[in-house]
């Protein structure tokens, strides 16, 4: 395809085509992919957007604009043209080998390939400056290469730019935007982009273009992404920290964002979804580690305190990777010689971790005494529990009665919520209360049938607002489904009662998403 | 080698910064060599917080771009990187750090915090980078108002997007899956219908309006990170409060302690922990204390380690390597009172005591010449003193070292062992080496010092040599406190040759020592003198005064009354 305006990759993209690979093969490859140690040599691989373009870049755009400067000098099947196109179609094809894609974008007076960023001469022209200047002339503000390249395909591309007739930039754009798709067939595919699209992806330093519940997205998914590589290095027998460095970046920016009430909505949003069944446990921990990390910043902890324990809590269930878990013969619960077993391997990966310093400790404690409230594990000599480890004992509790297990069907968040509380329950009051005040009384992810009989699913719980929950209704009255998908504030008062979560389909699951 | 910058060709700006940084640097040096209260430091972070000031008024903020070959303003390279481990370009790149700015009214307070970060020592090196013990993450910690950095982020929204190198790519693939899956691109994802509401800016409207009405709500301050601090404060905060007191109890908070705990419970299941990951933890776990100058915590954790041999053996392998001891040595060298350097020196030389003799002595041999602080120097002198017969070879070849203060101080030490220790043969063995070599003249030197030999020579040189008659009477003076045998000959020699051109009275003192060191065999000598005739063509002349003196002391020493006519 291609000749798409404005912007960025759409939902035709290739990556969400087809079916999922399977997760274990694919992070089991990224496992295996990883050195041992860290690739201190990144300055040549592709980065954000604050590296200094390589000698490659440069080679890159500087033929490029050869091309575009020749293709109006000469006819096209010229010589020099040729020449200039074969080496800027080699130079495609090398970065094309490496990425998916190749992103030249023009903004702050710099081109940027794939956000490495080339600054043109302080004095003097320069092709920086021709190249500034041609995509300014089609009222262009960047090009995307993708797929495979050759010189016929690029000469395609040039016949169009020749063809255009408009004669002011936009005009220009719109008549490029028709003609591209024409012109260009697949393997090539090239996306243009608009100099607003353009100024905010070279702006985006890291999430800056994202509504806020897609940086929530972004954020879930690259932590579970990187939880779920680090279950799969355990089951390898490796060190569950081969992309640490990734994994303190995301867990710094995650709760640099988590100061926003609605991101931190949207994301506590997220964890009431189901687990992936492929990696269920990555995703528990990754649920249980950003509700460890909303709760701990009502105790006014430091954000490097909320960072180590939210890497612990992370990881609270490495053993699992190993040991899952096994059903009592009675069914009721589960095996207490199976847990204990999982949570010694959860202290053997930990300690396989190179986490030593405050996070690393608190790794190893908290895998040794999440469970200890509630099993009768072997703990002679140690300590009683440390206050994060109850924490992180008890948000897991919540996520496991929220997701269910072998021996017990998922349970209303409500409920679950409540179970934490009840009398008898093992858990520390003020723990349990503390995640009452964060996730209301009716938390995220309930389902409730309202007075007048419809359904809705609770998107926040309302802690914040006095307990007035925001709810996504789904079905009417009638139980036929609500297309418009309204969103209301919620009168506790207006609840009948929870729905059954055996009768909540997956489809109404999804309603906590934006 | 580095290349010295040429800085005539930069523009006002980039000189400043470049004075700013190289300020700033010397800081850094200063922070890694000193006590942090050290005028020295001191100095150097109001200096560089000065230049900032002024930078700041003509430039405004102080925005770095952080490379490899070193730290540029506006394209201009001011600062080139010098393979120091205090060049910024060297600490701030590895880390990722790509943009470093500084605002212009910077207070020095947080630049000072900023000089600590830096100079701070991480021990494990960049292939093993972890969470929460790290350069990075310590800035981020310290959560700056006037400085911010920005990161290279492989896995950004833009980097994903754009794709990846290969060892990324399956998590980036997994990243857009899930964020494809849950409606993440605005798409709606697998299920879409968003209603048309834009449910940030709702949230973000009805939070506003309830924030509004919270503000004097004491009731919903529990729900409210904004005000976790003043909800502590009610009387519904008191179960909160109790919450975080169990924080600070030390015995709680103590997670260093307690995960050692942990470790050796999970130690008693060889089964399931491997041995190898135990050690490798509780080494990096010591390091990582040592590494913010926690000595007595690292002391801790390597005297509850467990029995296994092996995992003792491999944690104070790596405990007792150099990089570690240079910790030990920073965090001895920056004790501030003397009441801390006396608790620190104690505490370093416990610390040896839980390390393998040999590792330690090895260690300490290998650093040893480079520690520069007379206090560092004297612990580990106590750590080599006390593990001599464990390492002796490798403590003699310190004699060697090109730094004539180190073979010194090892040879004192090893002369200080006692005549009867293996230590002392093996300096008098290097003192009568073959040939003239510094490290046996040293130890010659040493040896001479500790047997009174040395102040004897000197002395005797003022007999044999000075022109100054008080000066050869007092020495001669001191030489008869202690007559040593070894006098004889070179007193004997005198009185053959130059002793007659001598007073009386000084002539008396020599031969009084001559017999008072020589015993009977200064009878020879004696007789001798005694009988020398010196007068024109060997007339008799009369005894001279030599002569007269000589019978005296022959007389003397016939009626058993040696040295004393």
């Amino acid at each position: 395809m291609s000749g798409r305006h404005p912007g960025p990759r759409g939902p035709d993209d290739e990556a969400t085509a087809g079916p999922p690979p399977a997760l274990d093969e694919a992070l089991a490859r990224a496992v295996e992919g990883a050195e041992e140690g860290f690739d201190l040599e990144e300055e040549e691989a592709d980065a954000g957007p604050y590296q200094r373009a390589g000698r490659a870049e440069r080679k890159l755009v500087s033929t490029l604009t050869s091309v575009l400067k020749v293709s109006r000098l000469h006819r096209l099947d010229n010589v020099v043209l040729s020449e200039v196109l074969a080496e800027f179609t080699a130079a495609l094809g090398q970065h094309l080998a490496r990425r998916r894609q190749v992103i030249v974008l023009v903004g702050e007076n710099r081109v940027f390939v794939n956000g490495a960023a080339i600054k043109g001469k302080r004095q003097g022209h320069s092709w920086v400056q021709d190249f500034v200047e041609f995509l300014a002339r089609f009222g262009l503000g960047g090009l995307g290469f993708r797929g495979a390249w050759t010189p016929e395909q690029v000469r395609a591309w040039l016949e169009a730019t020749l063809a255009v007739q408009a004669r002011d930039p936009q005009g220009r754009l719109e008549e490029l935007c028709r003609l591209v798709p024409g012109a260009i067939h697949p393997p090539a595919e090239l996306d243009l982009y608009g100099p607003e699209d353009a100024a905010r992806l070279v702006a985006s330093a890291d999430d800056a273009h994202l509504t806020t519940s897609q940086k929530a997205v972004f954020y879930f998914a690259r932590l579970l992404a990187l939880v779920e590589g680090s279950h799969v290095a355990v089951r390898a027998g490796r060190s569950p920290d081969f992309h640490v460095r990734h994994v303190r970046t995301t867990l710094m920016k995650t709760i640099e964002n988590l100061q926003s009430s609605v991101f931190q909505s949207r994301l506590l949003a997220l964890t009431a979804l189901p687990v992936d069944p492929r990696e269920p446990y990555a995703g528990e921990g990754v649920r249980v580690g950003l509700l460890a990390a909303a709760a701990l910043r009502l105790l006014g902890l430091s954000r490097g305190t909320i960072a180590d324990v939210t890497f612990a809590a992370l990881y609270h269930n490495l053993g699992r990777a190993l040991v899952p878990p096994a059903p009592r013969l009675d069914g009721e619960g589960e095996e207490e010689e199976v847990a204990a077993q999982a949570v010694v391997a959860g202290v053997a990966a930990g300690l396989r971790g190179r986490g030593y310093g405050e996070a690393g400790l608190l790794r190893v404690i908290v895998a040794q005494e999440h469970r200890r409230a509630e099993l009768r594990l072997g703990a002679a000599g140690l300590r009683a529990p440390h206050v994060h480890s109850d924490l992180v004992g008890a948000v897991a509790a919540l996520v496991r009665a929220e997701q269910g297990t072998p021996w017990s069907p998922p349970r209303s968040p409500r409920a679950a919520l409540a179970a934490l509380a009840a009398p008898g329950a093992p858990w520390d009051p003020e723990v349990a209360r503390l995640l009452r005040d964060l996730l209301g009384a009716l938390p995220r992810g309930s389902w409730v049938r309202l007075r007048d009989g419809s359904v809705a699913c609770v998107i926040d719980g309302g802690a914040r607002r006095g307990g007035l929950p925001i709810a996504r209704r789904v079905a009417g009255p009638g139980g036929a489904p609500d297309g418009r998908r309204t969103v209301l504030e919620l009168d506790p008062a207006d609840v009948a009662g929870d729905v059954d979560p055996q009768a909540v389909t997956p489809a109404w699951r999804r309603g906590v998403l934006a | 080698m580095a290349r010295k910058l040429d800085d005539s060709k930069l523009s006002a700006k980039a000189k400043h910064a470049g004075a700013v940084l190289n300020e700033l640097q010397k800081a850094i040096r200063f922070f890694r060599l000193y006590p942090h209260e050290h005028p020295f430091c001191v100095q150097s972070t109001a200096d560089s917080h000065a230049r900032l000031l002024g930078f700041g008024e003509r430039f405004g903020a102080l925005e770095l771009q952080i490379q490899r070959e070193g730290v540029f303003v506006d394209d201009e390279l001011v600062l080139r990187e010098s393979e120091q481990s205090t060049d910024l370009s060297q600490l701030l790149h590895p880390e990722g750090v790509r943009e470093l700015s500084i605002e212009a009214g910077c207070p020095l307070e947080e630049l000072r915090d900023m000089v600590t970060i830096l100079s701070a020592h991480y021990p494990e090196g960049q292939e093993e980078v972890s969470f929460a013990a790290d350069l990075l993450t310590s800035l981020w910690r310290r959560d700056f108002a006037s400085i911010e950095y920005k990161i290279q982020d492989q896995l950004s929204p833009t980097a994903v997007q754009a794709g990846q190198d290969e060892a990324l790519a399956p998590i980036v693939q997994r990243i857009e899956e899930v964020v494809g899956e849950l409606g993440g691109r605005g798409d709606g994802g697998d299920d879409p219908g968003g209603g048309g509401l834009d449910i940030d800016a709702f949230l973000a409207e009805v939070d506003e309006r309830a924030l509004a009405q919270a503000l004097d709500d004491k009731a919903t301050w529990a729900t409210m990170p904004e005000r976790a601090e003043d909800y502590l404060h009610t009387p519904q905060g008191a179960g909160r409060q109790a919450l975080l007191g169990r924080l600070r109890d030390p015995l709680q908070g103590d997670t260093l302690g307690r995960a050692a705990d942990v470790v050796a419970w999970g130690s008693a299941r060889p089964d399931l922990v491997a041995r190898e990951d135990v050690a490798r933890f509780l080494a990096g776990s010591t390091l990582a204390v040592l590494g913010k100058g926690d000595l007595q915590a690292a002391a801790g954790l390597l005297e509850r380690l467990p029995d296994d041999p092996d995992v003792r053996g491999a944690v104070t392998q790596r405990v007792a390597a150099p990089e570690a001891l240079q910790l030990v040595v920073q965090a001895v060298s920056v004790a501030r009172t003397p009441a801390d350097q006396a608790a620190v020196e104690a505490t370093a030389l416990g610390l040896f005591e839980r390390l393998e003799p040999a590792a330690a002595v090895q260690g300490v041999v290998s650093i040893y010449p480079g520690v520069e602080s007379p206090r560092a120097r004297r612990v580990l002198q106590g750590v080599l003193g006390s593990r001599l017969e464990a390492g002796l070879p490798a403590v003699t070849s310190l004699l060697e070292a090109p730094d004539e203060r180190v073979a010194r101080e090892i040879s004192r030490l090893l002369a200080g062992a006692g005549r009867d220790s293996a230590a002392w043969r093996a300096l008098q063995s290097a003192a009568h080496a073959q040939g003239s070599s510094r490290s046996a003249t040293i130890a010659r030197d040493v040896l001479d010092e500790l047997t009174g030999e040395k102040g004897l020579r000197e002395r005797l040189a003022v007999v044999l040599e000075s022109p100054d008659r008080d000066a050869r009477l007092a020495a001669l003076e001191q030489l008869g406190r202690s007559p040593r045998p070894s006098l004889f000959d070179p007193l004997a020699r005198l009185a053959h040759g130059d002793l007659s051109r001598r007073d009386a009275e000084e002539v008396d003192r020599v031969l009084g020592l001559l017999v008072a060191a020589g015993g009977l065999r200064a009878v020879r000598t004696l007789n001798d003198l005694a009988d020398r005739r010196t007068g024109l063509l060997g007339a008799w002349s009369g005894p001279t005064p030599l002569q007269q003196a000589a019978r005296r002391h022959l007389e003397a020493l016939k009626q058993g009354r040696g040295g004393a006519p």
